[in-house]
């Protein structure tokens, strides 16, 4: 790998522990991981092992319960819910498997929420939003509800909203698995691309032809990473 | 703060389409505080029209005077609050006039009066008839001129021997001289009542409207001519008399009734420590007893109201927990693109406000079109009671600001991960 890379993501020796009354669910046991500049990672393992919950963590959408996670120099564990709400909407651009579009807003505007999140004036918005969607390829679907987009078309829209905010990395949580292959393989074609153009794509999957095609790939088990190469 | 302004329009916005979405449910919430500001809004404009008339009528009155009657002057008081039954109010009769005239020294004008108003007499002169009902038609004696304010243009009062011949003779308001005799000066001619005929013998200058009433469509006569001709009709026997009197001046206006409140009891020898047996009042009181009367009212009313809203108030609240179950996933997703928990609390409480706001404006407006249609046929100028317009839309994001705090504080402290997997 090519370990003279900038250095993005630092986690050392984290662990997420649920208490479930009872018994103690150790989702992550003493994980360290770091993630460089313009990587193209996948993350693999069945469900249980704890990827969803590294997700989580890496995402921000979560805090370890033990172990320090520093995401550019910024130490994230130590951080409270506006904190993170703020580096999720400036660094982190999320794509998720039900393309989690909000279904009242056309293309347009849900490719604008991070940015109304972001205090940018609304031309501003505008602009960078239809940018964003050009980017996409979905220029002439700007003013289409979700439900009048195809499955495929979707995930483009919420590429798009990943994009919009020009973030450090690219968070993908199973981002084919609602999709049919052929729309599939035009996502997955779309994510190196975007990795070729420089960006730092992280994605989740449990598909070996997905995981095929980035450049790293690591693999949980039992909360621990079994494989990283 | 652009990003207050951007949840303003993104809410707006969203709120509206909301809105579009869930229309009977919207209408309904809507409704609770719609019937509510509206309740407001249309009794302080009809009583606002009132109270602007009687601002005329008070500066139409003159202050100084005072009324003896039989019966309470005031209509409009709560329950019953004479302490003998009505039975024994005995009627004041024109021999009591005559000893309070004689022994009253503080009172420079006086009048004993009994009126229709308004009167359905038949008026004619010669084939001619008044075509719209007459507004007042009294019987009094020489002092009504001057207490009531009205001016003689040409012709005479009523005199002492007019009184006491019970003379068929009348003063005419200037709207009867512009129906009736339109080219012509009426002192002079005659005129039918219920047809009995009448010689004129004045005309008073015009004065316009009050409260609705033509005050020149006015017939007046001796009183003894009223009693005489007109006095078994309607009533049984002889009518009672209402008395009206004048003091110099204010400042004698207060001595004026004691005196004549002494005098009235000695005529009818009321022993000391009973109550009065007749009604006394002075202008003054009359619209202080009509102030509080209002006040009175505007205090139910915002009472009523007040409770109306508050159930109102509930209802969004419960509108609002029912939104939010239903966008637990949105709410996530907005989270997860960095929205903070001010932005999604600012977000929902601006939606509640902005739900009582519509309701509130939708009331006002409802209440004002109801309100002034009431005054409309009341004979009142239009208004805009702006103060409780004002209120009332206070009241409206204050309801919303404590109504919608518990939602959009749930809302905001949800879970971004579990919210998102929420369906």
């Amino acid at each position: 790998m090519a370990k003279s890379k900038k250095e993005i993501i630092s986690i050392q020796s984290v662990s997420k522990i649920y208490n479930l009354g009872e018994t103690v669910v150790k989702a992550l046991d003493n994980v360290s991981l770091s993630i460089y500049d313009n990587d193209y990672i996948s993350i693999m393992g069945p469900s249980g092992s704890g990827k969803s919950t590294l997700m989580n963590i890496i995402g921000c959408l979560d805090v370890p319960s033990k172990g320090k996670y520093k995401f550019k120099n910024e130490l994230i564990s130590e951080m409270d819910d506006n904190q993170l709400a703020n580096i999720r909407n400036e660094k982190i651009g999320f794509v998720f498997q039900t393309f989690n579009l909000l279904p009242k807003l056309n293309a347009m505007q849900n490719v604008e929420v991070p940015l109304i999140y972001s205090s940018l004036g609304r031309k501003e918005r505008l602009k960078r939003a239809e940018e964003a969607l050009y980017i996409v390829g979905l220029q002439d679907r700007m003013n289409h509800k979700p439900n009048e987009l195809s499955g495929g078309q979707r995930q483009r829209v919420a590429i798009a909203r990943a994009l919009v905010n020009k973030p450090s990395i690219i968070l993908a949580d199973e981002p084919t698995g609602n999709l049919d292959s052929k729309s599939g393989n035009e996502i997955l074609k779309f994510f190196s691309k975007l990795h070729k153009d420089g960006n730092t794509i992280i994605m989740v999957t449990h598909e070996e032809s997905v995981a095929k095609l980035s450049k790293r790939r690591i693999d949980i088990f039992d909360g621990k990473i079994a494989r990283d190469e | 703060m652009n990003r207050i302004i951007n949840y303003l329009i993104d809410t707006v916005g969203g709120v509206l389409f909301y809105f579009g979405q869930t229309k009977l449910r919207t209408a309904l919430t809507l409704m609770g505080i719609t019937v509510g500001v509206s309740s407001i809004i249309a009794i302080m404009t009809v009583l606002e029209t009132f109270e602007q008339s009687t601002d005329a009528v008070v500066s139409d009155m003159k202050t100084n005077i005072f009324y003896i009657t039989k019966d309470n002057p005031i209509q409009i008081t709560f329950g019953n609050d004479a302490g003998w039954g009505k039975q024994k109010i005995p009627r004041i009769t024109w021999d009591e006039y005559e000893q309070l005239k004689r022994n009253l020294t503080l009172t420079t004008n006086m009048a004993a009066t009994t009126a229709e108003e308004p009167s359905d007499r038949t008026i004619s002169v010669g084939k001619e008839e008044l075509k719209s009902r007459l507004a007042s038609f009294w019987g009094s004696d020489g002092d009504i001129l001057s207490v009531s304010k009205y001016d003689i243009l040409d012709g005479r009062n009523i005199q002492d021997v007019d009184i006491e011949n019970a003379s068929r003779v009348a003063i005419v308001g200037y709207y009867i001289k512009e129906q009736l005799f339109p080219y012509s000066n009426p002192v002079g001619q005659n005129i039918e009542i219920d047809n009995i005929p009448f010689e004129i013998i004045a005309l008073t200058e015009p004065k316009g409207e009050l409260l609705g009433q033509n005050m020149d469509s006015m017939i007046g006569i001796p009183i003894s001519t009223y009693i005489k001709y007109y006095g078994g009709k309607g009533w049984r026997g002889r009518p009672d008399l209402q008395l009206i009197l004048e003091a110099e001046s204010m400042d004698t206006l207060q001595d004026a009734t004691d005196e004549a409140i002494g005098v009235f009891r000695a005529i009818r020898k009321i022993p000391p420590g009973e109550p009065n047996n007749f009604y006394i009042a002075t202008n003054d009181q009359l619209m202080d007893t009509f102030g509080s009367f209002t006040s009175s009212i505007k205090i139910f009313v915002g009472l009523v109201a007040g409770i109306s809203l508050i159930v109102a108030g509930i209802g969004i609240a419960n509108i609002m927990l029912v939104s939010l179950t239903e966008r637990i996933k949105e709410i996530g997703i907005r989270k997860a693109l960095g929205a903070r928990r001010v932005d999604i609390f600012l977000q929902f409480l601006i939606e509640a406000v902005l739900i009582s706001i519509i309701g509130g404006v939708v009331g006002i407006i409802l209440g004002l079109s109801f309100g002034n249609v009431v005054a409309t046929f009341l004979e009142q100028d239009p208004v805009i009671p702006y103060e409780w317009v004002l209120y009332s839309l206070q009241i409206c994001a204050s309801m919303g600001i404590v109504f919608g705090l518990y939602p959009a504080i749930k809302a905001s402290k949800l879970n971004p991960i579990d919210s998102m997997r929420y369906d």
